[in-house]
């Protein structure tokens, strides 16, 4: 009886998904027309939507020239408003208010689909301030991917909440950690650097939010930041520490030199390969007697920085760079290598 | 000596009953399993988030958007390596370089990149990170900074990968085919996984489409088409199937254990950690994904290795059964080689899923799967005949073989048009569904043929690729 249910079973399916598919063929000849009607409606209602940006034609005219259909008007306005600034930008959101356009991105924002949610806070943007309660409140979104666009739009808007607001908001390290936290951070430590000193003192920072408000404060470019961003150095994470370096970098303030030195004989060889890194883009000459001992680092990375960083930071250490190079051991290759990737051998 | 049929025949139902249900089970778990990937493609495919245009997917990308080297192993390639080159550096990324690594070829494919490309030689400091063939030398350009060429001696196409792994700088590197052809926004598609969840995520892959039927200008797909050639079109719901669903699935519930060698980004550090491709083996791709399994679960680290079912990578697939049966021999070989050496992750608590679904998942598809099936076809029909089964045992043994093929191939297919859309016009679809029923009636079981074929050459520790002859892409005018 079960081998028959296994025929019986296979043939459902296969006749099934076979008729399914013919069902999806059929839509796809309709949809093959309404294409055709779409795009000439979509080509129709761009130029009449022009028209109504130079005040030439009203919303009705749009519309009909649409065909009635707020979704060509709508998507048409998504468009158009990304590379429109001013009262062109003014009068394409009140013809998408006027469509109802707010209402349909409402709408989607209840939807159970996180994508569907990520994708309609990108298209509310463009009712400017009439967006930012639906943006704020999906920064409460269970789903992180949700919470991160809501932060992107309102980071590009300059309307992303309070430093410590967004921290807790986008439970960095719990659930979240894209790169575009990066960017969202970037701006908010700049518009608040007082408050990202504050969360770099405060102990029970996590990790990963230390890194980014580290990141940020060396992005923001403020020198008022130095002295905690140079304690950073002590932190027990490496990561934070090779973050730090990076930071110290960015920055490039020759008072973090004597840090970056005492960097270099950093356990972690991430940390070494960043101080390399730091002393050479600080200009830190003093570095020469600490980072000839690195061009025989067990890590072939920290080998190359330091050898870079000889190269570029002066006469003294080109020339111990060049004696090295004289001895065909570990130090000696990348000596060569780095002094004739530079011309310089 | 007189045999004694009526004593023997009660055994030989046995036997006849025991096949027949080996046969049948495996192709019911084969058949459920890939009703379970539908199902999580579908799912994973609603919940996405997709940025149409990718000009504006390059304004968000751009601010964090990692450093990429892409890996392209060229031999032999003379005819094609310029145009494929230009096309490689055309891609839409922010912050890139293309290696091409030279891998001995035999013809003028180093002159003809000199020539093109204004090649001088320059020195690269590098560490051999990972094992490989020697170099002997490096070509920079300085109309094109953004190239590199690795001249090596002949090692192969894992060895010249870990060449490319060796020389690069950047933290991720993308290897890829360097006679196929990518999307000039896949770059800013694949690397999506890795800006979204850049701690966890150390590999991700893109869908690889057949090009065969595709017109070509400048290296670039300029008019999508579906093959005129039958097995290229059968290949082309194979396909489908296989990174449509199959790679989606997996993806989705961290299991996945493939990534193509024509298209797959990763980090490079865990990459050199696991030593880079394994050298003498036909399956380094499918080999470099388990090996970062292995050692990613082995240190207890928390990772993602991603499908993306958007970004696109064109290939040119085999035109004559000759070619696409040496191709598909040599991936059973793989395939058999990986397990063989991986074996021992399906019985160890410490590799979790990725043991018992995605190791289970080689042993059921790739290593019993193709054997059980051919002494099925072998022996079912003639058990029937003999009167040793009776019908149901044989309508089992159909549709596990053949009905259920139908439906998995047509919800493959479903799957696409539903969510995608990227068969073009309502024409193509009728072919895709023709070719949907059609392959379950002939070229699925010469596959499996092809795939014992495997089994016996690995069985006999034969290493040879196998030449593949490619007529080229269709140039448009």
């Amino acid at each position: 009886m079960l081998l028959w249910d296994i025929w019986r079973v296979s043939l459902w399916l296969a006749a099934a998904s076979v008729a399914a598919m013919l069902l999806l063929v059929l839509r796809r000849v309709i949809q093959t027309g309404a294409a055709r009607r779409h795009e000439r409606l979509r080509a129709a209602a761009s130029m009449v939507l022009l028209d109504y940006i130079d005040r030439t034609a009203d919303a009705a005219a749009v519309r009909q020239a649409a065909g009635g259909n707020d979704h060509i008007v709508g998507d048409l306005i998504f468009e158009m408003r990304q590379i429109m600034r001013g009262e062109g930008a003014a009068r394409l959101v009140e013809l998408a208010m006027a469509c109802g356009g707010v209402e349909v991105e409402r709408r989607n924002l209840a939807s159970r689909n996180p994508g569907t949610r990520a994708e309609a806070l990108r298209r509310i943007t463009i009712y400017g301030d009439e967006a930012l309660p639906a943006l704020h409140a999906a920064l409460g979104d269970p789903d992180p991917m949700v919470r991160t666009a809501a932060a992107v739009e309102l980071t590009a808007m300059d309307s992303a909440p309070p430093l410590a607001l967004l921290a807790g908001h986008m439970r960095v390290g719990v659930d979240t950690s894209s790169e575009d936290l990066r960017r969202i951070f970037r701006r908010a430590v700049e518009a608040e650097p007082r408050a990202a000193i504050a969360m770099l003192v405060d102990g029970a920072t996590p990790d990963e939010l230390r890194q980014l408000v580290i990141d940020g404060l060396g992005h923001a470019g403020d020198y008022q930041a130095l002295p905690i961003i140079d304690a950073m150095i002590y932190h027990a994470n490496p990561e934070v520490r090779a973050e730090t370096l990076r930071a110290l970098a960015s920055l490039g303030h020759p008072q973090s030199g004597a840090i970056a030195i005492e960097a270099l004989r950093d356990p972690d060889w991430r940390v070494r390969s960043q101080a390399a890194n730091c002393v050479r883009r600080i200009g830190a000459a003093a570095a020469v007697p600490a980072l000839v001992p690195l061009l025989d680092d067990e890590q072939w990375w920290v080998r190359f920085r330091a050898a870079e960083a000889l190269a570029t930071l002066s006469d003294d250490g080109r020339s111990r760079l060049a004696a090295v190079a004289t001895h065909g051991d570990r130090p000696g290759q990348v000596a060569q290598l780095v002094l004739a990737e530079r011309g310089l051998a | 000596m007189n045999v004694d049929w009526a004593a023997l025949w009660p055994w030989l139902e046995d036997i006849a009953v025991g096949v027949a249900l080996l046969v049948i089970v495996t192709g019911l778990l084969q058949n459920l399993l890939s009703l379970v990937q539908l199902g999580l493609a579908y799912r994973t495919l609603r919940r996405r988030l997709v940025e149409p245009r990718s000009s504006t997917l390059y304004g968000r990308v751009s601010e964090v958007a990692m450093p990429i080297s892409l890996l392209a192993p060229a031999f032999n390639e003379e005819a094609t390596i310029a145009e494929s080159i230009r096309s490689l550096l055309a891609l839409h990324y922010p912050n890139f370089e293309v290696i091409v690594v030279n891998d001995g070829s035999k013809d003028d494919t180093l002159k003809v990149l000199i020539d093109a490309f204004g090649l001088r030689p320059v020195t690269r400091a590098f560490e051999s990170a990972v094992p490989h063939r020697p170099i002997r030398g490096v070509y920079g350009s300085r109309d094109y900074p953004r190239l590199l060429v690795v001249d090596k001696e002949n090692g192969g196409k894992a060895d010249a990968l870990n060449a490319g792994i060796s020389v690069c700088r950047t933290p991720l590197f993308c290897a890829i085919d360097a006679d196929s052809i990518l999307e000039p926004d896949a770059l800013l598609r694949v690397v999506q996984p890795f800006i979204d969840d850049p701690l966890r995520t150390v590999a991700a892959g893109g869908t690889i489409r057949i090009a065969n039927g595709c017109k070509v200008r400048a290296g670039r797909i300029v008019e999508v088409g579906l093959p005129t050639r039958l097995l290229p079109l059968l290949q082309v719901m194979e396909y489908l199937r296989a990174f449509l669903m199959a790679r989606l699935a997996w993806s989705e519930v961290n299991t996945l254990i493939l990534i193509s060698g024509a298209f797959g980004i990763f980090r490079r550090a865990e990459a050199v950690e696991v030593g880079g491709y394994t050298l003498g083996t036909v399956g380094e791709d499918l080999e470099i994904i388990v090996k970062l399994h292995r050692l990613m679960r082995e240190q207890r680290r928390d990772y993602r290795i991603s499908f993306i079912p958007e970004p696109v990578c064109w290939t040119e697939a085999p035109e004559t059964l000759a070619v696409l049966g040496r191709q598909r021999s040599r991936w059973q070989r793989g395939a058999l080689e990986t397990f063989a050496k991986h074996k021992d992750m399906m019985v160890s608590r410490r590799y979790g899923r990725i043991g018992i679904v995605g190791m289970g998942n080689v042993l059921l598809v790739d290593v019993l799967g193709p054997l059980i099936e051919v002494i099925g076809y072998l022996l079912v029909p003639v058990f029937w005949a003999l009167g040793l089964l009776s019908l149901d045992y044989f309508l089992a043994f159909v549709a596990v073989t053949f009905t259920f093929g139908v439906s998995v191939s047509t919800g493959a297919l479903i799957l696409e048009e539903l969510e995608l859309k990227r068969v073009t016009g309502p024409r193509g679809l009728v072919v895709l569904l023709v070719a949907a029923v059609v392959e379950n009636f002939g070229y699925r079981q010469l596959n499996n043929f092809w795939r014992l074929r495997g089994w016996w050459q690995w069985l006999r520790k034969s290493e040879a690729w196998g030449t593949m002859t490619r007529r080229g892409f269709a140039t448009a005018t």
